[in-house]
């Protein structure tokens, strides 16, 4: 602590309000006093710490008011909140999946039927060689002309009809939905196929008796047959159905 | 707070420069500016307690050179604080010695630091360091050093404030109590050498 000075002198000095011939002296002073240097530069910085001090507390006061007042929406997300952000994303995105596949099930539970599965099934149509055989070519002309009914009565009166023939019959049943006499008529030829070791109307069987099988709730024998022309791919029908189609069944079997 | 009508930079500047309503200066600082300056922070490796802490050395290093005249109003205040955040909140990750201080990022940034700024913040270390001891000073020692420096109040309200019996007890006090930082700033080996240091330069 300098002798030749007070506080007040010192603090009058560094803000110009010593009187000149003091100020003069005291600068003379300063230059080969080194001590008085810093002592002044201690005052000096005292007193900016005391100022400062001050502006800290309502720099603190200012901001505690602010964050209190500030509205979450306008908050900044930190940006090494990113994995976070990534994760959130990823939730959303799943459970906006979720949400569509949910959406999907139970739009496919409530439109699904046996008719949505085989409205685009193709019509059989008779080729166009013609057996010689009178009452034949009838039934076949009655198919033709969609008399199924006839065909029908023209078929029981046959004592041995031709394969073409039962399937035919089969398949007026099939057109008049008595779907369990045109599966009974399928089977048979089936039957038949098998005695005689051939395969006649094998593929259009299996292709009709799906739907068949569909009408009357047999969804597990529709499922095989469905599966038998989808996994043979030199099935006459192998591109009729697909992975959906099994689906469909799918959906069907959780709705009963 | 809700302000009945922003103050323009120019305002704010006076109002920090002559002490003359500084709450509604800072206020408005605070909601102008506060998410530009933490979304820089956030956005360069700190967190929401990092912003709110730094954006307080910022608001400090700010209002120091408006009242230092280091700023005048050059720029836009806007800028202005932009520009200290960035100084202030790459010296701190320098200081942390954290990876992602050395990141390419702030290796690329290191020619925008104004070295004005940083001379400031140098400063300011100097600064807390007093303002700690200033804290630790008994309660009353504060308030008279706090009213007369900083409020710059008339020794007669504060000794009315304060109860003090008299102005010549408020005068004693206050001697003593500066007398006390000051000797404390100048027992610091530390401080006392960096003061040197700046007088050197002078």
């Amino acid at each position: 602590m300098n002798e030749n000075y007070t506080l007040e002198e010192l603090e009058a000095f560094l803000y110009g309000e010593l009187p000149a011939d003091k100020a003069k002296k005291l600068e003379e002073d300063i230059k080969t006093d080194l001590a008085l240097r810093s002592e002044l530069e201690a005052l000096k910085i005292s007193r900016e710490a005391i100022d400062m001090a001050g502006w800290k507390e309502m720099i603190q006061q200012s901001q505690a008011e602010f964050l209190l007042n500030r509205t979450e929406d306008k908050k900044v997300k930190p940006l090494n909140s990113g994995s976070a952000d990534f994760f959130l994303w990823s939730k959303r995105i799943a459970a906006s999946m979720a949400f569509v596949l949910v959406a999907m099930a139970g739009y496919l539970l409530f439109s699904v039927s046996p008719e949505s599965i085989t409205s685009g099934q193709v019509d059989y149509r008779i080729p166009v060689m013609r057996s010689s055989e009178n009452l034949q070519t009838e039934l076949q002309e009655a198919f033709a002309e969609k008399e199924f009914q006839k065909v029908i009565d023209l078929g029981s009166q046959l004592d041995a009809p031709s394969i073409e023939a039962s399937f035919l019959v089969g398949m007026a049943h099939l057109q008049l939905n008595q779907f369990a006499a045109a599966e009974e008529a399928f089977l048979a030829i089936e039957q038949t196929n098998q005695q005689n070791q051939s395969l006649e109307f094998a593929d259009q069987v299996d292709y009709y008796l799906v739907k068949a099988y569909l009408s009357t709730g047999q969804l597990e024998e529709a499922e095989v047959r469905m599966r038998k022309i989808i996994d043979d791919p030199k099935h006459t029908y192998h591109q009729n159905f697909g992975k959906s189609d099994l689906f469909k069944i799918f959906i069907l079997k959780l709705k009963n | 707070m809700k302000l009945s009508r922003n103050l323009t930079d120019q305002e704010i500047l006076n109002q920090i420069k002559s002490k003359t309503n500084p709450n509604q200066a800072i206020s408005q600082l605070y909601s102008q500016h506060y998410g530009m300056l933490e979304h820089y922070i956030l956005q360069n490796s700190g967190s929401e307690d990092d912003a709110a802490d730094w954006i307080q050395e910022v608001m400090l290093v700010f209002v120091k050179m408006v009242r230092e005249e280091k700023f005048r109003g050059e720029s836009s205040i806007k800028s202005f604080l932009y520009s200290i955040c960035k100084n202030v909140w790459i010296t701190e990750l320098r200081r942390r010695k954290s990876t992602l201080a050395r990141h390419e990022r702030y290796e690329g940034e290191k020619d925008q630091i104004d070295l004005g700024i940083t001379e400031q913040i140098s400063r300011n270390e100097n600064l807390k360091f007093v303002m700690g001891l200033f804290e630790k000073l008994g309660e009353k020692c504060k308030q008279v050093l706090t009213l007369f420096y900083f409020e710059e109040l008339p020794m007669k309200e504060i000794c009315e404030r304060l109860d003090f019996s008299s102005e010549q007890v408020l005068r004693n006090k206050k001697y003593k109590c500066l007398q006390s930082l000051t000797e404390q700033v100048k027992s610091s080996e530390t401080l006392s050498q960096n003061l040197l240091k700046a007088l050197r330069h002078e």
